[in-house]
């Protein structure tokens, strides 16, 4: 919580210091960026510092959790400016800047409405990523960990990809979950036509659930499903853009939203 | 000179006056770096006469480090391994058999300094320190950059200038500049000798490079064979 308050007050100091001594523009201007970049990472770090242990929060919510799969790259992949890759050559175009690609914390307010968001964590992760709070088991009884959660969950939200791991957990969610309570998050097909035929693909196999073709052009960053098993897009447009699925998996799990 | 390997030998010449042109500017600058040292060195700011000396004799020791590596350079691309030429040629095999075939490639095609010479099977350039060498269908995605030049990312202070990106299927990229003008007829041109491969830039072209690799590459290997069926059958 400290660095969370303190980061923003010491950024503004120092450039107050800054402004006073720096004679040239550029001092003042890139202290500014330098600063603000500074001040925006000690923040995360303060907000990842304050993130609830995954088991610590399902003692403390009783109700059944939303448990979110996905392979545990999908916690570092970022999304680039440019084209990734060895450049020889030519002129540089200046540094390829990057944004994190997973969905994650976008979701994880409107999940939470329905219980407890949480995943089992990356093994070595030094601060837990922002979103789920992180349940960390040892490699030896992470299937068992994530069946017992999947059994007693309220929804699950699946990010399926072509790894090992994820294929037995497209596999677990097909056996023991009602579709209607799990959101499946997938790569945009206009923006990843490719990623999304895969996925599509590992989907058909996996559930028996046929995606749209990735050639529609119909954007979407997700799917719920109705109770005949048909998949609904849905654009993570707005801050409300699950509400239709957190409140089916409230009527499906037998509760109201205003009850809670 | 041996008229068979005319193409090549020239683009050789041109790689060497490429690398004598760079090998000047950065050891005039490195000379230039040396002398200021030796001034700060001999006579020195009254104000602060250990501060400069120390100055003079750190720019001296960054000079001679340059130095070294400047002619440790030369020396590397003087020799057969280190041409720059052959190291382009080693990634597609033995440098002999490689020249042979651009030369089989553009035979009868004049070698113009400083512009992407495209083949039906390679894609040349040499200009002013750099020289580039692919084979056209080990490419998987071109198209045009536009690079601007500003101070500080807002000011300009020289017209944008372009470049052709070529990625082939290794992950490797390499950027050949190109006149404005220049750039769609050499897109033309590539897409021409190997229709299969993606031309031009999009964002989901982009991502799908980024993000979804093995995926891209096999598409365009998809897109080949189905270029190359089509081609047998008529």
């Amino acid at each position: 919580m400290a660095l969370i308050i303190v980061a923003p007050i010491l950024a503004v100091a120092l450039f107050l210091v800054i402004l006073e001594y720096a004679d040239d523009d550029r001092f003042v201007i890139y202290g500014a960026v330098f600063l603000g970049a500074g001040a925006y990472w000690m923040i995360d770090v303060g907000r990842r510092m304050r993130a609830v242990d995954g088991w610590e929060l399902l003692r403390s919510d009783p109700r059944p959790p939303v448990v979110y799969l996905r392979p545990f790259q999908e916690d570092q992949r970022r999304r680039y400016h440019d084209p990734v890759g060895d450049r020889q050559g030519g002129e540089n175009a200046g540094p390829n800047s990057s944004t994190q690609a997973t969905r994650e914390p976008k979701i994880a307010r409107q999940i939470t409405r329905i219980g407890p968001f949480v995943a089992v964590g990356k093994p070595g992760d030094s601060l837990a990523p922002l979103g789920a709070a992180r349940i960390y088991v040892s490699d030896d009884e992470w299937q068992e960990t994530v069946t017992s959660l999947v059994r007693r969950a309220a929804a699950v939200v699946l990010q399926p990809e072509a790894s090992p791991g994820t294929f037995w957990e497209v596999d677990l969610v097909g056996q023991i979950v009602d579709m209607r309570r799990v959101l499946l998050l997938v790569p945009d097909p206009v923006l990843r036509p490719l990623g999304f035929a895969r996925v599509r693909e590992l989907i058909a196999q996996a559930l028996s659930v046929s995606l749209p073709l990735p050639g529609e052009g119909v954007a979407c960053d997700a799917f719920m499903f109705d109770a005949l098993g048909r998949p609904l897009p849905i654009v993570f447009k707005s801050s409300k853009a699950l509400k239709p699925f957190v409140q089916q998996v409230l009527l499906v799990n037998g509760k109201r939203e205003g009850a809670l | 000179m041996n008229d068979s390997v005319a193409f090549v030998e020239k683009m050789r010449a041109q790689t060497n006056r490429g690398s004598l042109w760079s090998e000047i500017k950065w050891g005039v600058l490195d000379l230039a770096l040396a002398a200021w040292g030796i001034l700060l060195l001999v006579v020195g700011d009254p104000t602060s006469y250990v501060g400069s000396r120390l100055m003079g004799a750190g720019m001296l020791i960054g000079a001679a480090i340059g130095a070294f590596f400047l002619v440790r350079g030369a020396v590397r691309r003087r020799s057969q391994a280190g041409h720059p030429l052959n190291l382009q040629f080693a990634a597609y095999g033995e440098a002999d058999a490689v020249a042979q075939d651009i030369e089989a490639d553009f035979q009868g095609r004049r070698f113009v300094a400083r512009s992407v010479q495209v083949g039906r099977r390679w894609l040349c350039y040499a200009g002013k320190g750099q020289v580039t060498v692919r084979r056209l269908d080990h490419l998987v995605w071109v198209y045009t950059e536009r690079v601007t030049h500003r101070i500080n990312m807002i000011i300009p202070y020289r017209p944008a200038t372009y470049q052709l990106l070529l990625w082939d299927y290794n992950g490797r990229g390499a950027a050949v500049p190109v006149r404005k003008r220049g750039a769609p007829p050499a897109l033309a041109a590539v897409q021409n000798a190997v229709p299969w491969l993606f031309i031009g830039y999009s964002e989901t072209l982009k991502e799908s490079w980024n993000a979804d690799r093995p995926e891209f590459i096999a598409l365009v290997e998809a897109r080949r064979q189905q270029a190359l069926s089509r081609q047998s059958a008529s």
